[in-house]
Parts: structure tokens; sequence; C-alpha cells
């Protein structure tokens, strides 16, 4: 036994020794055998690998796309109701997105967390549930049109709570801001009303009146229902077939008048607001517009957020904002696109011409470092959008949404590389400017007037004042 | 020997008929982990993961705020500012991130201080060179205006948490009636007490870096896309040198040491109950309460926002070396923050009795979708993967939370439950500004 100790301890002690330092002891940088002067050189970016889905046609001409992952046992499962949007709503606005909320609460998927959102041109529901789940979840969805009418006590329930928050949004100014954007860009177009109706159409509409949304939403065969996750393409083909298979009206899409656009200075007045949210835009191409690439990397240059353009000089070099970022907005009939931020009220002409100068100055000088920085960010966004189930369906939601072919992010790669920077300068030309203004006008009043633009005055619903 | 290969054999049958009676066991690991140590003390967790474009690089010493002496308290804080502003070699280690194609966050805690990298995978090389130099160098480029820069930070900082508008007074206040006798540690905030940084200087900085810095505390976690052979090769070309160095002794916990009942009133710019108990860390059972109290379309307390007690309540899960479940209430107004917070704790103590199987089994469906949800974030899930690896040695998150969880009913889960939220270990803080 005591041999054995004996032999053990000198086994301990002829073993490595764990050298420790005292805590102030130099950096041993040499041992590294490491450059530290310069980087590691990167291998080339992979290109843009988004998910190959397997798409199919239900017996009804329901689309199905399935983009499988069987990294978790979750599946992300969204419908694109095309006659869900609102422009279905005619003379009862909010409709449509009444019957989308009380479907939602009709789902009782264990395990789901369920999204829904409504739009001009779609609606969607998303489920987002465990694999065991996903046919119980669209088994569910495909009950929906023969699920009986909403009640009165659950129409009153939904009502309310769509009501408080309509109210709530005449709150915001950024909201008000946008919706009066929306109106000035797009006139008595349905693109230019808020989707979900505004609190005194919403508090008039009847049980008759929802019942007739969802009517329309959850029978039409205009629908795509996209998954994303662990799932079995064989499996939801059967679960989709039999849940939709009474899904079958065709509910022609009449082509909505686009009225004429003029730029203009939209004031909303905020007596007191000791700032002014100013969003600066125009109308744009619709969705599937061939500059359309070319106009993101433009944007990106301009108004992406920290690092672009307008923030770094805003934000950064003049301290005007804290922060300011541009973006497109593409329906399927007309898009637009806007740069929006927030001014001091004494800064605020300052603030407007600054930008406006920025936007003028992309026509022109934009570099192609800028262009291959924003090709590169691109590109990373698309990626980032399919790490995640969700992520992966809303990115292939907004092209159902927008009707696009859905096999686009295959060549998205391809497509971004080939813009030239003739095209992004093109496609910077943003011309035709409105400019809305949600602030104190008694103190604004003499400084805009001098922006040479006509000035019309709206109140916090998006309504022209006289 | 052939005896004995023959006996070897023998058994080797025996245990795979008797694995096959057993029937398939549990599913292989969709995110396999692979764990081991460096020379240097430096632990590694690589989580490869095929499906990903991007990768996450989560690196984190376990020298937090529990683990701060009391005149270095905040100096954490302190340290993850100071990690922005360059080393001897890298002057923006953030901004070349950014460049990649990347981001970079710091999420210093209570348990650790670190920092998250999130790439496109083939930047992984350039996020560990950056944080291997910074990681080794930080301490010998720290100068007088870094220092500076970096306490004026902190101290402002600590001023709008505690005393412009102190919003975070009712959290210190949470996590001091928390975390008691032996897990007092754990309370300590990472902003510290507003003296020992103002009082910090280049030397006691320098001092903490290196205390902090060091590979024997370290746990390094990659996740996403990656080759697991040449990232390997990397980690100890660029981790593998540093020597082990005298560090701080990290605080890890001894165990659940359940808080005594407590309610306490302080003054605070808005009025807000939160009532808070502490829970296992990886367990889906505090994900169930804050599901079954607050979150769920149905939850219980949602009740009290209907009788016009609350404005708004909601369930938050905190996971660290302990894990915190809290129930969050704005009291509507005119109603005392007291009786709203009886009515939590009584709702809460008395929820494994009123809910039902069904409900606590479609509770725990749901937390387990969040905490997928949650581990498909490539940067939540290197987080949570090191956390995860700072407190138990078995390599897979998975089989422990949510997977381990799943056989539970919801007959079991509520005898959990009755534990959990015993009247006993609720800790209250009302937040008013009527408070003296």
């Amino acid at each position: 036994m005591r041999l054995l100790l004996v032999a053990l301890v000198a086994l301990v002690a002829c073993g490595p020794r764990t050298h420790v330092l005292t805590s102030d002891a130099p950096v041993p940088w040499d041992r590294a055998q490491v450059d530290w002067s310069k980087p590691p050189a990167l291998p080339a970016p992979a290109p843009l690998a988004p998910p190959a889905p397997a798409t199919f046609t239900l017996a009804n001409g329901i689309r199905v796309v399935v983009a499988r992952n069987d990294r978790l046992p979750i599946v992300a499962v969204t419908a694109v109701l095309g006659a869900g949007g609102s422009r279905g709503d005619g003379d009862k606005p909010g409709a449509a997105a009444l019957a989308l909320e009380l479907a939602s609460a009709r789902l009782a998927v264990p395990g789901a967390q369920i999204e829904t959102h409504i739009a001009t041109d779609v609606a969607t529901i998303e489920v987002i549930t465990t694999s065991s789940f996903l046919v119980p979840a669209l088994r569910q969805l495909g009950e929906l049109d023969r699920a009986p009418p909403p009640t009165a006590a659950e129409l009153a329930g939904v009502r309310d709570r769509q009501l408080a928050d309509l109210r709530e949004r005449r709150t915001r100014p950024r909201t008000i801001a946008a919706q009066v954007f929306d109106r000035v860009v797009f006139g008595a177009h349905p693109y230019g009303a808020p989707a979900e109706g505004l609190p005194e159409t919403v508090a008039a509409l009847t049980a008759d009146d929802v019942a007739a949304a969802w009517a329309r939403t959850f029978s039409a065969n205009d629908v795509t229902l996209i998954v994303a996750g662990a799932a079995d393409v064989q499996s939801i083909r059967r679960a989709a077939d039999a849940a939709f298979a009474g899904w079958l009206r065709s509910i022609p899409v009449a082509t909505p008048w686009v009225p004429a656009y003029a730029p203009q200075l939209a004031v909303v007045d905020v007596p007191g607001a000791r700032q002014s949210v100013v969003l600066i835009g125009t109308r744009a191409a619709a969705a599937g517009d061939p500059q359309q690439l070319a106009g993101e990397l433009a944007n990106a240059i301009v108004g992406g957020g920290i690092g672009a353009r307008l923030d770094r000089r805003l934000h950064d070099e003049l301290g005007l904002t804290l922060g300011a970022s541009a973006s497109f907005w593409r329906g399927r009939w007309a898009g637009s696109w806007a740069l929006a931020t927030t001014f001091a009220t004494e800064r605020t002409l300052e603030g407007i011409r600054t930008a406006l100068a920025l936007v003028e100055a992309a026509r022109t000088d934009i570099s192609a470092a800028e262009l291959a920085r924003a090709r590169a960010d691109l590109l990373a966004a698309a990626q980032l959008a399919f790490e995640t189930n969700a992520g992966t369906v809303r990115a292939l939601e907004r092209l159902a949404a927008q009707g696009l072919p859905l096999d686009g992010y295959a060549t998205y790669d391809k497509r971004v590389r080939a813009i030239t920077l003739d095209d992004v300068r093109a496609a910077a030309a943003w011309r035709d400017l409105s400019i809305v203004v949600v602030g104190d006008w008694t103190k604004l009043q003499t400084e805009l007037s001098s922006l040479a633009l006509p000035i019309v005055h709206y109140d916090r619903a998006g309504a022209v004042l006289p | 020997v052939t005896r004995i290969a023959r006996a070897i054999a023998a058994l080797v049958v025996i245990a795979s008929v008797a694995h096959a009676e057993r029937g398939p066991s549990t599913p292989p690991d969709p995110l396999p982990v692979e764990r081991f140590r460096l020379g240097n003390g430096l632990v590694v967790v690589l989580a490869p993961d095929a499906s990903a474009s991007a990768v996450a690089v989560h690196l984190r010493w376990q020298a937090g705020a529990a683990s701060e002496p009391p005149d270095e308290a905040g100096y954490s804080r302190l340290v993850e500012k100071l990690l922005a502003m360059g080393s001897v070699h890298v002057a923006d280690p953030d901004a070349r991130i950014e460049a990649g194609g990347g981001w970079s966050s710091p999420p210093p805690t209570a348990d650790y201080l670190g920092v998250t990298d999130h790439v496109p995978a083939h930047v992984l090389e350039l996020v560990l060179w950056l944080e291997a130099e910074r990681m080794a160098g930080l301490a010998e480029a720290l100068t007088e205006e870094k220092v500076a820069a970096a306490r004026d930070a902190v101290q402002a900082e600590w001023r709008a948490a505690y005393v412009d508008e102190p919003y975070a007074i009712v959290e210190r206040e949470v996590e001091r009636a928390l975390w008691i006798r032996e897990l007092e540690p754990l309370g300590r905030p990472v902003l510290g007490d507003g003296k020992a940084v103002a009082r910090a200087d280049r030397a006691s900085v320098r001092r903490a870096v290196q205390h902090r810095l060091v590979p024997n505390l370290a746990t390094l976690v990659i996740a996403g896309r990656f080759e697991l052979a040449a990232t390997k090769r990397m980690v100890e070309r660029y981790f593998g040198w540093m020597p082990m160095r005298h560090g701080v002794t990290p605080f890890r916990e001894h165990g659940m040491l359940y808080a005594r009942a407590v309610e306490r009133i302080v003054r605070a710019p808005l009025r807000q109950v939160v009532v808070a108990y502490q829970t296992p860390p990886f367990d889906l059972t505090a994900d169930v309460a804050a599901y079954l109290l607050a979150n769920g379309r149905d939850a219980r307390l949602q009740a009290l926002v209907a009788r016009g007690l609350a404005t708004d309540v909601r369930g938050e899960v905190r996971r660290g070396q302990v894990g915190e479940l809290r129930i969050v209430a704005t009291p509507a107004p005119g109603v005392d923050p007291r009786v709203l917070a009886t009515a939590i704790r009584d709702e809460a103590g008395r929820l494994s009795e009123r809910a039902s199987d069904d409900e606590a089994d479609a509770a725990l469906w749901r937390a387990e979708t969040d905490a997928y949800l949650a581990l498909e974030n490539l940067a939540v899930r290197a987080e949570l993967f090191g956390t995860y690896a700072q407190q138990s040695r078995h390599a897979s998150l998975l089989d422990a939370w949510p997977r381990g969880s799943r056989p539970k009913s919801g007959f079991g889960i509520k005898l959990e439950l009755a534990h959990m939220l015993s009247p006993s270990g609720a800790v209250t803080v009302i937040g008013s500004p009527e408070a003296r």
C-alpha cells in the first residue's frame, strides 16, 4: 500500500505542470505564434443559401410551400389569405381585421404561439408550435370555413380590444404621421387607409358585416400555406388536402384605381409638442418592379439605419435627431418610399433641409465602396432571415403577399450582385417628395412655409381639415 | 485471451438485447454539443448546426457582479465598457465585426462577464482572433482616458438607474430580497454601488481586468455553422497559448436556498408590483407558472385587469446559476398596490390547486414551444449553452431543458408548482412615487 502511494505521488510529481502566472505578469504574445498585427484573411463569403422549399398545389388550387428543417422539433406555419386583405372591406372598413382576430381566438392548437396580420392586399395567420401539433394546426385552420359565424359576445370582446388599440394609435405621433403619409401618397386608394379601419368605422360594424368578411376570408382558394421546420411533406399534403378541401370559392380581385399623386406639405398640429415627427417620401413602383433590388440597395446606402448616410449626418455629425432611417413599402398595385425621423421643434426646418439635400445628393455621389457594403449587408440580412422557422415563413410570405414567384430567393444572391452603380444611382432618384410633419404648427408655420410645397392640414385620424 | 474476448462479446450481446427490449431510447440530440477544456482551463463548448448559415461566439468569464469584492462593485460593467474600446493590436473590435456583416453585444449579469458575437459563417476565424487578442491584451492597452470614459459611462448609467429617473430601484430591491444568505452575491447590482466605480483608476481597473479575463475563468461557446475539426484547431491556436492566471474567486451557487417571504415598499417613479420566486434554472416549471399565471390568453392573473385592480400583468423567467420567476403588475389608478400584491401571491400560492391538469398540460406545451424558439436563435442558444455549461457537466442542454420536462404530466407539474410558488418563498417589492 505504501509502495502504491509512493508511486502515485511520483506520478503526480512527474506529470505535466500547469503554469499559473501572477495576474500582473506581462502577456507572452510570442508564445502564441500568431501574427497579431493583422487579422486572418477571410475566405470569400458563401453565396446566400436560402432554403429550397418543396412546393405543390392542392386540388382546389391552394399553394403549399414547405421549407423543411429538422434542427429542432418545432414548426411555423402561415396561411396567406388572399381574400382576407382589407381591400375586400369596401364600405365596411375594419370588418376583415375583426374577422381575422375572431378566427385567431378560435384556434386552440396546443403549445401554439399565434399571430395575425392584416394588410390591404392580404391577411395572414401564423402558428408556431411543436412538430407534433402541426397536423392539428392545419386541421383547425382549414376548419375555419365550416366554423359557425362569430357570436355577438365574441364580437363584442374582440371589437373592444380593437377599438382600444385604434384609439391609442391616435396618441402616437409616429403612427399618426405614417397614416397621414399613406393618405397623402395613395389618396382614396385602399392603401391610403389603415387596414384595421378607424375607431368610427369599427364601432359601426354589425355582426353581419363581420360574418360576411369571415365568409370571404375563410373560403376562397386564393391561399398560400407556408410551412417551415421539422415537418414531413407528405403528411402536410395529406393534412392540407383534407383540411382545406372546402375552400373552393374564387373571388375575383379587381385592380383598384390608383389616383394621381402630387407632393405636398402635410401638417398635423400638435400644440405644445417639443418635437416634430417628420416623414419625407414619395410614391414608388409596385412589387415586382425591375428596379426593386437597385432601390433596396440605394435605400440601404441612404437610409438603412445606423451607419447609413441619413443617420450618420443627422445623428452622428449634426446631433439633429436620435435616429433616422428610410424604407420602401411595396404593394401589389403601388408602393412608397419614405424616410422617418424626429427633430426638436426649433431645428425642424434645418433637419428637413439637410435630409432633402442628402436625398438629392444620392442621385450622383453614391460610391462603389458604399454599394459593395450595401450588397453585403443586404445579403447578410437575407441570410439572417432564414435563421429561424418564423423568419423563413415570413420571408416567403412577403413574396406570396406581393404576388411574386415563391422561388425568388433562389436567384436573389445573383441578382443582388448583378446590380451596378448606375442602377443604384438611378434608383436613388426619389422625386416629387412630400413632407409630413406632426408637431406644433404655430411654432413651425413661418419656417416651413419656405419649403415651397402646398400645405394641407390633417387631423389625427388622417382626414383633411378645411 | 480468447475466453476474455468471448466474455466481452457475450456481455455486448446481452447489453444489446437488453437495449432492444427497452425499445428506442431518447432520440438523437438535434443540437449535438462537444465540450472540452484546454490546458489553460478554458472550457470550450462547440455546438455545430449544419442548417445554420451564421455562427454565434459567446465568450464569458465567471466573474460577474456576484464575484466582485466590495471595493470593486460595478467593475464588471466597467470592464464590459472597456471591451469595446480596443486592445493592444485592435482599436475597433466591434467595428471589424460589423464590417464582416455581424454584430457584437456584451450581456453582463450577476453571474458572468461576457460578450456575444453573431457573424456570417466565413467570419468565424476573425472573431476568434479578435476575441483572443482582446482577452489577452485588454489590460495592457488601458489608458487613463479609456478608464475615465468607461467610468463616466457606468456612473451615468448608475445615476440614471438609481437617482435621476430611478426606474431600477424596484429591480435592485427584488434582487436583494430574493437572494439571501449564501446566495446574497447573486443579488448584487451589475452597476455597482455608485462609489467603487467613482474611485476607479487605471491601476485598479488594470488589476480588475487581469483578474477577470483569464482563461481559467472562461467558457467559449461556438454555435452555428462551422467545421468541427478546423474550429477546434483555431480555438487551440488562438486561445490555447494563454497562460492561466490568478483570478477572482468565482461565485458558485450551492443549491437553492429558498427566499423568505418579504414585502417591501420602495420609492420609485412608477407604481409597480413585483412578486418573485426562486426557481431551478433549466426546468420548464417556471415557464409553465408564468404562462398559467400571467402570459397565457386566459391566464389567471389577467382577471385582475378585468376586475380593475391592475392595468397590466406579465410573467418573466430568468435563467442564471439559479432561476427566477417574476410576476410584474401595474396597479390600476386608485388601487392600493398591497391589495394587488396580495391577490397575486394568493393566486400563485393556490395555482397548483386551481389549475386543472389540462391547463397545466397546455401550459407545458406552450413553454416547450417557447424554449425551442429561444434555442432557434443562435446568439441566445450560445448564451444558454454557456449558462448551462457553467453549472452542469452534462453535455446536452436539450436533454435537460426542454426535453427533460416532456415526460412530466400536468399533475406532476402541479406538484412542482406547489413547491415553487409557496407563499413562504414569495418576495414582494412595491414601487410607488408616494413611498417614503
